[in-house]
């Protein structure tokens, strides 16, 4: 009977350990690792050997294998330990692994998805590792990079893309051999592949962990910055242009307007010393004199208002045909060429060009009107005004063979109150007008003469629409071009 | 009477057991460990009472000491069906 025990149980013992075995090759890859696997099989066989022979030594039936017994029996424990060690020994390694790729993430993902760029250095010099912000800075692959010494890299290969690369190149050495705290700026030269950046650098020493005694450098863009600042500094500069302007203009309006200001008290006192002793001829006339400067003076207030509405509220800009602007602003000056005799020609095909058709026409009545002002009295004053089209803008003249303009008043003549001629009728306003109304359309306005008598040539440009890329306009849009037409 | 080969086989298994112990945390990581433990345990037992089995109660002890060498390999058997037959897998 317990013969036949035995066998059964020996019988299913072995069975258990096939299908074991069946089963630990089925899921081979699924279960414990390869070491761990045959030790447990090792285990398993043991283990059903030792029941079988268990059994039969509890059954007190003898057999000829009795003494592999007690192998069974010192051999049992020992599977199990090794057993269990080595699947501990699995599940360090796992765990160093999975940690291992949580770093290796922190580092790739984490890092590599920071603005800054970060380059690492081992104690021994060599890089170990550069995030892409890096390597997009300076055009560098990572794998191109690590390993490679930081002197090599320096001289090698980032040298050649900053501005004063020597000087640049040498604090970063020194940085480097003292491996000290250190700041430094550098400035990306475009290149292929290669924008163009300011770029603040930091580096310092590693002082714990596996790269200890090496060195880790941060690279921050600040182009934004320095763009800002550079931004700041224009604005800075036009902002004490304009108010060197403002203040001019304030001095010069009030200087001007003073003086009919003073002519009227003056002829007011005459008039009550005439009245007082009954020279009422006199007095007439003096009340004609304290009439004209106080029309003067509303004259000129009018033309300051003028001034100050261009490029103000005025709607929506326009094509307009400077044939027909031309031809309204001529118009307007008409009775002065009659009383001059003066000869106008106008260029044929004149280009249309974008603005508002009132201030134009203004521009064109100013310049034409001036060109018959200041005619030389010993040559028949001829007028030519003409235009043409060029790439970024329309180029305009209105040239003529009057007295001219000594080269040296060449910038002056469009200042507020300034006349050449202070003899002529006339405020000063005009041509400070023109100038306003052509810079408020994204233009510039200049004059050129060889000197007086030589006659003078108006140049003024009015911007293109489609540079602007504009269908309806203001001037609003147009005007801070005019800082980037070329003359 | 204690056998000096059942001593040196109590004693590899005690070193086991500390081992088990003082790593606990790894050995429960493995899938459906308690079954797996409570076989290590039992054979530990097992041997333990076949040790004192030639101290005291011989009988009695020899009888638990075979119940707990099959009960053993009958746990192991069923861890080893669980893990890789059965449905608690590996996590």
């Amino acid at each position: 009977m317990a013969v036949k025990l035995i066998l059964c149980l020996a019988c299913l013992s072995f069975g258990v350990l096939l299908v074991t075995l069946g089963i630990l090759g089925a899921r081979w890859k699924q279960a414990l690792y390869r070491d761990s696997r045959w030790l447990l099989a090792a285990l398993l066989v043991v283990s059903m050997l030792h029941a079988v022979s268990n059994f039969r030594e509890w059954m007190a039936v003898h057999h000829v294998a009795m003494p592999l017994e007690d192998y069974f029996l010192l051999l049992l424990p020992a599977i199990w330990g090794c057993f269990f060690y080595t699947f501990v020994q699995a599940q360090s390694r796992t765990k160093l692994r999975r940690s291992e790729e949580r770093y290796r993430s922190l580092a790739d993902d984490v890092l590599d998805a920071t603005a800054a760029g970060i380059c690492i250095v081992d104690a021994a010099g060599h890089v170990v590792w550069i995030n892409e912000a890096f390597g997009e800075f300076f055009h560098l692959e990572r794998n191109e990079i690590v390993g490679r010494r930081r002197t090599q890299l320096i001289e090698g290969r980032l040298k050649h893309m900053v501005e004063a690369p020597s000087v640049w190149a040498e604090q970063m050495l020194s940085a480097g051999e003292r491996n000290t705290v250190a700041e430094l700026e550098c400035h990306i030269l475009p290149g292929v592949s290669r924008e163009e950046r300011w770029l603040e650098c930091r580096g310092k020493p590693i002082e714990t962990g596996l790269y200890v005694g090496g060195r880790i450098e941060h690279f921050y863009d600040i182009t934004e910055r320095i763009n800002a600042a550079r931004q700041r500094e224009i604005l800075l500069v036009e902002l004490e242009a304009q108010k060197a302007e403002l203040e001019r203009f304030v001095y010069t309006v009030s200087h001007d307007l003073k003086s009919p200001i003073i002519t009227i008290q003056g002829f007011v006192g005459v008039l009550k010393e005439n009245l007082r002793v009954g020279a009422h001829d006199d007095a007439r006339e003096d009340l004609g004199r304290i009439e004209r400067a106080a029309t003067r003076m509303e004259r000129l207030l009018a033309e300051l208002l003028d001034l100050a509405r261009v490029g103000r509220d005025e709607g929506t800009a326009e094509m307009v045909d400077l044939a027909d602007v031309v031809s309204e602003g001529l118009e307007m000056v008409h009775g002065a060429f009659e009383r001059r005799s003066v000869s106008v020609t106008v260029q044929d095909g004149m280009p249309s060009a974008w603005g508002h058709r009132a201030r134009l026409i203004e521009v064109f009545q100013n310049l034409v009107g001036n060109a018959a002002k200041y005619v030389d009295e010993q040559t028949q004053p001829i007028i030519e005004i003409g235009a043409k089209q060029r790439d970024q803008d329309v180029l305009c003249f209105v040239r003529d063979n009057g007295i001219g303009i000594n080269p040296r008043y060449a910038g002056r003549v469009f200042e507020l109150f300034e006349q050449l001629d202070p003899s002529q009728e006339g405020t000063g306003v005009g041509l400070a007008i023109v100038k306003r109304i052509i810079e408020t359309h994204g233009g510039r306005i200049w004059v050129e003469s060889e000197g007086n008598g030589r006659g003078s040539t108006f140049w003024f440009t009015l911007a293109k629409p489609m540079s602007h890329g504009c269908g309806q306009a203001s001037l609003d849009q147009l005007a801070p071009s005019a800082e980037k037409d070329p003359v | 009477m204690i056998e000096q080969n059942e001593l040196l086989t109590l004693l590899v298994a005690a070193s086991v057991l500390i081992f088990v112990v003082s790593n606990w945390r790894d050995v429960k990581s493995l899938p459906v460990a308690n079954i797996c433990i409570l076989a290590f345990l039992v054979l530990f037992l097992g041997l333990a009472f076949t040790v004192l089995e030639g101290l005291l109660w011989g009988a009695v002890f020899n009888v638990m000491e075979h119940v707990c060498y099959g009960l053993s390999s009958l746990l192991l058997a069923s861890w080893v069906w669980l893990v890789f037959a059965g449905k608690k897998g590996w996590r």
